[in-house]
């Protein structure tokens, strides 16, 4: 049982730190201005490292900045600013 | 009906000049083609692609602002396309056109975090300027 518990602490703390990686998990996000697709390092900061778009819990954007989001990453990869893997 | 189009130009110096001044006067001629009324059209930067586009490792970005019809854009898709020296292009409609100040912020050349990375992009503007001021 001791073990167990043990694993759930860790899947938390895990998760806590999962969620850490681009700050608040929850609400809009109304310092992250506007979102544009030549903001690279702006970009970078809500994908994984393979390139990948972060999930809107862990970006915390409402929909509407995550459709931003989507487009501007889109459109940044299409002109060769980003990565589409890697 | 004219509208206000953004247009991010991806080329590359084929003709392999120090100046790039012939690569914006190609571009320009591409929108004078359509009769855009173009607004702004500069350098946005040189940097390595992402993915090699046409056998191509780097890329240098021109950014505009024009206004043209929308039925012309095809044109210049087309146009771009047929050019040698263009490797890609994105074009959007705006709204209506940004003001340079309002560019500047959005491409994010005004950094979040100054400290360390400003620094490093004055010293490579110095240096880019000093290179410049040598080769006059």
């Amino acid at each position: 049982m001791v073990r167990k518990k043990s694993r759930i602490a860790e899947a938390r703390a895990r998760q806590r730190r999962y969620r850490k990686v681009v700050g608040r998990a929850r609400g809009t996000r109304s310092d992250i201005g506007l979102i544009d697709y030549k903001d690279v390092n702006k970009l970078l900061k809500f994908c994984s490292q393979q390139g990948k778009l972060l999930s809107r819990k862990r970006t915390g954007f409402t929909a509407k900045q995550q459709r931003e989001l989507k487009r501007a990453v889109k459109y940044s990869r299409f002109v060769g600013l980003m990565a589409y893997t890697g | 009906m004219n509208q206000p189009y953004e247009v991010m130009f991806v080329v590359y110096n084929k003709d392999g000049q120090k100046n790039h001044g012939y690569l914006e006067e190609h571009l320009r001629g591409l929108l004078a083609r359509i009769d855009a009324n173009v607004v702004r059209i500069n350098r946005w930067d040189e940097r390595q692609l992402a993915y090699e586009i046409k056998g191509q490792k780097e890329g240098i970005f021109y950014l505009a602002y024009f206004e043209a019809d929308g039925e012309k854009i095809a044109q210049l898709r087309r146009d771009s396309g047929l050019s040698e020296y263009v490797l890609r292009l994105l074009v959007l409609r705006l709204d209506r056109i940004p003001t340079e100040e309002e560019v500047r912020a959005q491409s994010g050349a005004i950094e979040e975090e100054p400290p360390v990375e400003s620094t490093e992009v004055r010293s490579v503007l110095a240096v880019d300027q000093a290179l410049e001021a040598k080769e006059e």
